[in-house]
């Protein structure tokens, strides 16, 4: 999320400490190392115990998504996305799990993307680690230790997965690039309802790494913000109203500077959401300090859905995000309005359209913010599958 | 033209009344709930069998037994029945549910049998495991009905 920022003109801060290219071969030798140690210590567990094959098909799971689109833009190029319509446009997302008891399981989840020229995703590795970890269950409370998931938001975890999502992504205001995984520990509580009322916590603490596009004046540039130590929590409450629920987390990110100094960044998100059978409201107000950069960063969106039969959905989103320099500097505010049709055929395959006009600075070229701000359209036709 | 229109008509008409006679059917199928025998609780709340099908509830209680509940299959009108009794919402919304689950990496659905013999067989060999079948099925020895209270 933090290199994602327009830098005003002077367009680079010295002060971040991000590298100025994608990780190398060995960083990624690196990075993979916990899903190779898992698959190989499954390998030996299973060899070792001569696992019955009916008994090994109890244990293992495999879940996984697709979310195809085919999109076009009208103006400026955004999201990756160009005037020419493309196809190349989806996130595929592979979940394995290999319960040793009722207690403990192996995940591991990779995940390929594509977001037709967006240089990031044509930077990454076709096939890219997301998830490896060993989870621990103590009763209501479960252990995570590896690279796991981060819960931030109502999307954090899903916001690619379309057969649950009213578009074909979370909103990308709120949700740019950003800490999705820790390589850390995160622990879980899962109350039962009581008198209608439900609560689900997390804590979690690790380090991670951001990679995006930054757009300059001479082109983009891919960067990478390693984080040397995020931690934080989320609290959800589900309340006696069936469908209603109220949320808030806060994380703290250190990243050090170049003199190796830590600097301290903070992201806050409030949410709410409420589900009926007819309808659906969701909002979400996340406030970032990026104190690596001195910037104050708030972002929203809502979210409305009509249903008008269980699986016929019309929905309407508002998402924006402004970044304020804490000094001195101009705004780069980003504003995306889109409706949508949404047809469930099941929940597990789901097609959508959705229309967007988003004006802002934020697009795939470089707009200096003393100009006016860019305008473009953007349609999204798309077919989610998961199971 | 007149002709065609009208069995067209007769066409909808008799899936109207099929459709309401299954409706009518699926709301009078009926089900128990059985467990282990050597579960330590005889009576369940509404609330807490959906905690314990939602797997918010891990264990039993007082005891370190751990809860595992299986399900029937998801076109099943028993299914149906079943969560619009006890979660109060449609099979289509569980579904979603766990969807949500399994991609935040928090939790997975339980284990699905397609018949009320398979439900039963597994209850049996299973200490700590919850399925439920239809009224009238054969339970044997080592399954035990909960009452919902």
């Amino acid at each position: 999320m933090i290199c994602a920022v327009k830098l005003p003109a002077p367009p680079l801060t010295p002060k971040l400490a991000c590298s100025s290219v994608l990780p190398t071969s060995e960083g990624i030798v690196k990075r993979a190392f916990p899903a190779l140690a898992m698959a190989a210590a499954m390998l030996i567990l299973l060899t070792h115990r001569g696992i019955a094959q009916e008994e090994l098909f109890e244990r293992l799971t495999i879940h996984g998504y697709l979310n195809q689109a085919y999109a076009w833009s009208t103006q400026t190029p955004i999201l990756g996305i160009t005037k020419t319509p493309r196809f190349d446009y989806r996130v595929l997302g592979l979940q394995t799990r290999y319960a040793l008891t009722e207690d403990d399981e192996f995940v591991v989840q990779v995940r390929h993307r594509q977001f037709g020229n967006n240089l990031l995703t044509d930077l990454e590795d076709d096939i890219k680690l997301s998830w490896a970890y060993y989870a621990h269950r103590f009763g209501p409370i479960q252990l995570k230790a590896g690279r796991t998931p981060v819960s931030v938001g109502l999307y954090n975890e899903t916001r690619f997965v379309g057969t649950l999502l009213p578009f074909f992504r979370a909103p990308v205001n709120v949700y740019p690039e950003g800490v999705e995984t820790i390589d850390g520990v995160t622990l879980t509580y899962t109350s039962p309802t009581v008198n209608g009322w439900s609560l689900q916590t997390s804590v979690d603490g690790g380090n991670s790494a951001i990679d995006d596009v930054l757009q300059t004046p001479t082109g983009p540039v891919p960067t990478r913000l390693n984080i040397h130590m995020v931690y934080g929590g989320q609290i959800r409450l589900m309340t006696p109203l069936q469908g209603l629920g109220f949320g808030f987390d806060l994380h703290r990110f250190d990243v050090k500077n170049t003199d190796g100094k830590g600097i301290r960044n903070r992201l806050a998100t409030f949410s709410l959401d409420a589900n009926s059978r007819w309808a659906s409201i969701r909002a979400e107000y996340s406030a970032f300090d990026l104190g690596i950069i001195d910037l104050d960063w708030p972002a929203a969106y809502v979210q409305a859905g009509f249903h008008f039969t269980p699986a016929i959905s019309l929905n309407a989103q508002y998402d924006y995000s402004i970044q304020k320099p804490k000094i001195t500097g101009p705004e780069v505010p980003m504003h995306d309005r889109a409706i949508g049709a949404r047809y469930a055929f099941n929940p597990n395959l789901v097609m959508k359209y959705e229309w967007h006009r988003a004006t802002g600075y934020l697009m795939d070229v470089y707009l200096p913010p003393n100009q006016p701000e860019g305008r473009t359209s953007y349609s999204i036709l798309s077919l989610a599958v998961s199971f | 033209m007149l002709r065609t229109l009208l069995k067209y008509l007769i066409v909808f008409g008799l899936s109207l009344t099929i459709t309401t006679a299954t409706a009518q059917t699926q709301s009078t199928t009926s089900f128990i709930v059985i467990t282990h025998a050597t579960t330590p609780v005889n009576s369940v709340t509404r609330s807490t069998l959906s905690d314990l099908f939602l797997k918010r509830l891990r264990t039993w209680s007082n005891s370190r037994v751990v809860v595992v509940p299986v399900n029937q299959a998801r076109r099943s009108q028993i299914r149906e029945v079943f969560t619009r009794t006890i979660h109060r919402t449609t099979v289509a919304e569980i579904e979603t549910y766990w969807q949500q689950q399994i991609f935040s990496g928090r939790n997975t659905p339980p284990f699905v049998k397609n018949s009320d013999t398979a439900i039963v067989e597994f209850v049996r060999t299973n200490p700590g495991a919850i399925g439920y079948v239809r009224v009238g099925t054969p339970l044997g020895h080592d399954v035990k009905v909960l009452t919902i209270i």
